[in-house]
């Protein structure tokens, strides 16, 4: 005798091979709208590990593309300013050479003295340029402006050059009695007296408060670079000073040859400052290719990394509408099924 | 010839034959009724025939597969453990959620790396200082919930322990009255069938709280034997199950273990545990899987609290807790482990606006001044704590996830940990519960009812009640006949 099927066994089937196909078909349904499986986790098990750092490696590198992004930026103003830096010094070492045949002294250098003015004060502003409210020449010290205004009212610079002149000379800059002045007797002045004034202790008492210690950021995992350079750089000092002599000495007043004398020790600071300013603008441009290979290196490496959280990740979309269909049409004959066996029973034909 | 054949015993056999239709069609109702019961069994009217030629349902019994019952309780038990443990595993899932969720502890110490990345690269920001401090707190309050969750998990097993012990025993006594009444029925010979399927029922439902095996004597008696061999119900007497519960669980509580008359079956204490059914997988989750995962956690937050460590610039090689402090002391926490630190753990006081605190401190120092310069963009304590995050450090092997790690590997270690636990959980839960549907079908198809074979039964016992109705009444027909031919001879 055939054993039979109980009535219980063959409802429960069919009801269990439903839910089952239900659940799965759920499941199915979610992986093709999203592409992803239901269950990462689940699926990838003792995996996961893998992924959630792949992940977080990818994060980190979209945080320094961000970061780097905002690196560059402070990069090329300061590439900007220096640009400007060094426009303004050729400019007034053109006037400085053009004046220096010039016996009156007093139509040129009078021209050559506001240009002076002006590239003072051109000089000051760029150093204290700042993005953000950072200020991209002082250093870590990037809250307070770096270069103290010379025409500030009590600046500590100014008056330092004033008091050294008149203490030196008797009388003041503007004073008529500049024209006395010899030319070794600037000479002096300028080495012995006014030069020491843009260096060492006095610069970053009366001048700088930049710190001297250069910021610096991540630009890729296994790279840090210098960011900025520091408004104590030489050939900053070595400008402020060339500027001031021409500016704020009497120039106008001067004698011929004191003239002469200050107009070649101002030419000889510019043209070393010139030299200083090139090598920074070299060294900025240095980490400004570096931040550009690491971007491109960074980006290259994001691509590897989506795809391989992809391989992870990502269902085949085909595979899993096909599974939908395929579940639809099991479930379908499930429910035909239900109802057919339904029918099937001997109570109907007694 | 020689029997002795009259009439009347023709009658007494005829009606006989419809007494027996009568019964059987009872039997066939009850079977028709029990048709969808899960765990009803066919019952059928054993026929015999009597002295006088006719015939009559001797007794009833029902039909058995021990073997496949036996299939059925083990599949029971084993769906039920892994059922347990999966059900624990989904609410500690809930911790990590998805990778791509960004909730688990993993993604939000991935999540502050970035943050102090950026503010590393602008130290002078205070937004960004801010921001840091933000995912910070974000990241400490994540492993506090998860540490809470830990706990809720191992709190909620407790109690579902409780409950299935006072299942247990309650279970225990049914089948002690059931077993009993078995055993009465037996001696006198009553119809034990339902008593036999309510058993069976019994031991089922026992079966999803804890592993069993049974024997059954020869007069019916039945004992039952925990998995690991402890008799639960012996010679008509039920054990004792007890369990004290605990209500509130931290990580250092140790969840008490469940009694058989006084043998411990779970936790460390038992030299044989018990190893399938709700109770065991309980145990396991409580005991084990929470605690380890707990650990795992714990770690992390000392990991995460001594890679913020910050250590006296003057050299006296003094080292106190930074950012990270467990639950607000700055002293550093045990390189041995603290159980419960996760829940613990803080973003210090005095980086924290909301408490007043400053977030550039982060940077420059809290307990001691780095900054000496007081500089804006001071970052080497922020370069120092990057290198430190992705620095290999020592963890505890409890955690079973490996003893060297970086701070970020170790939680992403620990994700991979518990999805792996879930992968086998769930991959374990379908055999078992593949298996269980099987064994059901096959009990149900060698023990259980078919409507379609209890209808043509009913079709024979109509006929043959027919065919005994007709011979009655033929019979009634034939003693018309002779009694009024008796009459006529008497009148004549």
């Amino acid at each position: 005798m055939t054993p039979f099927i109980s009535s219980y066994a063959l409802s429960t089937n069919l009801m269990q091979s439903i839910l089952t196909a239900q659940n799965n078909l759920a499941q199915a349904e979610q992986e093709v709208s999203t592409g992803t499986y239901a269950d990462v986790g689940l699926t990838l098990g003792a995996q996961t590990s893998q992924d959630i750092s792949l992940r977080s490696e990818q994060s980190l590198l979209e945080t320094l593309n961000t970061t780097n992004n905002l690196v560059s930026t402070n990069l090329s103003t300061a590439q900007n300013a220096l640009q400007t830096l060094q426009t303004t010094a050729q400019n007034l070492l053109k006037s400085l050479v053009g004046t220096s045949g010039d016996n009156g002294a007093s139509d040129g250098a009078a021209s050559v003295q506001q240009d002076a003015q002006s590239a003072l004060q051109s000089l000051i502003s760029e150093l204290n340029t700042n993005v953000n409210g950072s200020y991209i020449f002082a250093g870590i010290n990037t809250s307070v402006a770096p270069i103290t205004d010379y025409y500030g009212a009590g600046a500590p610079n100014q008056s330092a050059v004033n008091t050294a002149f008149s203490s030196t000379f008797g009388f003041s800059q503007s004073s008529s009695n500049v024209s006395t002045i010899t030319s070794s007797q600037m000479q002096s002045f300028l080495t012995n007296q006014f030069a020491p004034l843009f260096q060492g202790s006095n610069w970053t008492s009366d001048w700088s408060s930049a710190s001297n210690t250069a910021t610096t950021a991540e630009i890729s995992p296994s790279q840090t670079v210098t960011t900025s350079v520091s408004a104590n750089q030489p050939a900053f000092q070595e400008l402020a000073q060339a500027y001031t002599m021409v500016a704020e000495l009497g120039t106008q007043n001067l004698s011929s040859s004191a003239y002469q004398t200050l107009s070649s020790n101002a030419q000889s600071l510019i043209n070393s400052a010139l030299t200083g300013l090139t090598d920074l603008q070299s060294q900025l441009g240095t980490v400004q290719s570096a931040i550009t290979a690491a971007n491109s290196q960074m980006s290259v490496q994001m691509n590897v990394l989506s795809t391989q959280i992809g391989n992870l990740e990502n269902v085949n979309t085909y595979q899993a509408s096909t599974q939908v269909t395929d579940l639809q049409t099991q479930i379908e004959t499930a429910y035909t099924l239900t109802s057919q066996l339904s029918q099937l029973s001997l109570v109907k034909y007694l | 010839m020689n029997f002795p054949m009259n009439l009347s015993s023709a009658l007494n056999i005829a009606q006989s034959g419809v007494e027996t239709s009568t019964a059987l069609s009872d039997i066939i109702s009850r079977n028709i009724s029990g048709a969808n019961t899960s765990g009803f069994s066919q019952k059928i009217g054993n026929v015999v025939t009597t002295l006088d030629g006719g015939s009559e349902v001797a007794s009833i019994s029902n039909a058995q597969n021990q073997a496949l019952f036996n299939n059925v309780l083990g599949a029971t038990s084993g769906s039920s453990m892994q059922s347990a443990i999966s059900a624990g595993l989904t609410t500690l899932k809930t911790i990590v959620g998805q990778p791509s969720g960004d909730t688990s502890p993993a993604a939000k110490l991935s999540d502050f790396t970035n943050a102090l990345q950026q503010y590393e690269a602008s130290p002078g920001d205070t937004s960004l200082a801010t921001a840091a401090i933000t995912a910070a707190q974000n990241l400490a309050s994540t492993l506090n919930n998860a540490s809470a969750t830990v706990q809720q998990v191992r709190e909620q097993a407790d109690s579902q322990m409780a409950s299935s012990v006072s299942t247990i025993n309650s279970l225990l006594s049914q089948f002690q009255g059931v077993n009993a009444q078995i055993l009465a029925g037996n001696a006198t010979g009553g119809d034990v069938t339902n008593l036999v399927d309510a058993r069976n029922s019994i031991l089922t439902q026992l079966s999803q709280q804890i592993g069993i095996t049974t024997s059954t004597a020869p007069n019916g008696e039945m004992s039952i034997y925990a998995d690991n061999g402890l008799p639960l119900f012996e010679n008509g007497v039920a054990s004792s199950v007890t369990f004290q519960p605990t209500s509130a669980y931290s990580a250092t509580t140790t969840g008490n273990a469940v009694y058989i008359d006084g043998v411990p079956v779970t936790g460390s204490s038992a030299v044989m545990p018990v190893q399938s059914g709700a109770l065991a997988g309980l145990a396991n989750l409580r005991d084990n899987i929470s605690v380890t995962y707990q650990t795992q956690l714990d770690e992390t937050a000392r990991g995460l609290i001594d890679a913020f460590a910050e250590t006296d610039p003057s050299g006296s090689g003094t080292t106190l807790a930074g950012l990270f402090t467990n639950a607000g002391s700055t002293a550093l926490p045990s390189a041995s482990g603290v159980p419960g630190l996760s829940g613990q753990i803080a973003v210090n006081a005095a980086v924290d606006p909301s408490q007043g605190g400053n977030p550039s401190l982060l940077g420059n120092g809290i307990n001691f001044n780095y900054n000496t310069s007081n500089a804006a963009s001071y970052n080497t304590q922020l370069e120092e704590y990057i290198t430190n995050l992705s620095t290999a450090q020592t963890f505890n092997s409890a955690g079973d996830i490996g003893t060297s790690n970086t701070l970020s590997g170790y939680a992403a270690a620990s994700v991979s940990w518990l999805d792996a636990q879930q992968q086998s959980v769930s991959s374990e839960s379908t055999y078992q519960s593949t298996l269980l549907s099987t064994s059901t079908t096959a009990l149900s198809n060698a023990t259980g009812v078919s409507l379609d074979d209890e209808m043509s039964q009913m079709l024979d016992i109509e006929n043959s009640y027919g065919a005994s109705a007709k011979l009655l009444s033929s019979l009634n027909s034939m003693f018309s006949t002779l009694v009024n031919e008796l009459n006529n001879i008497v009148t004549a």
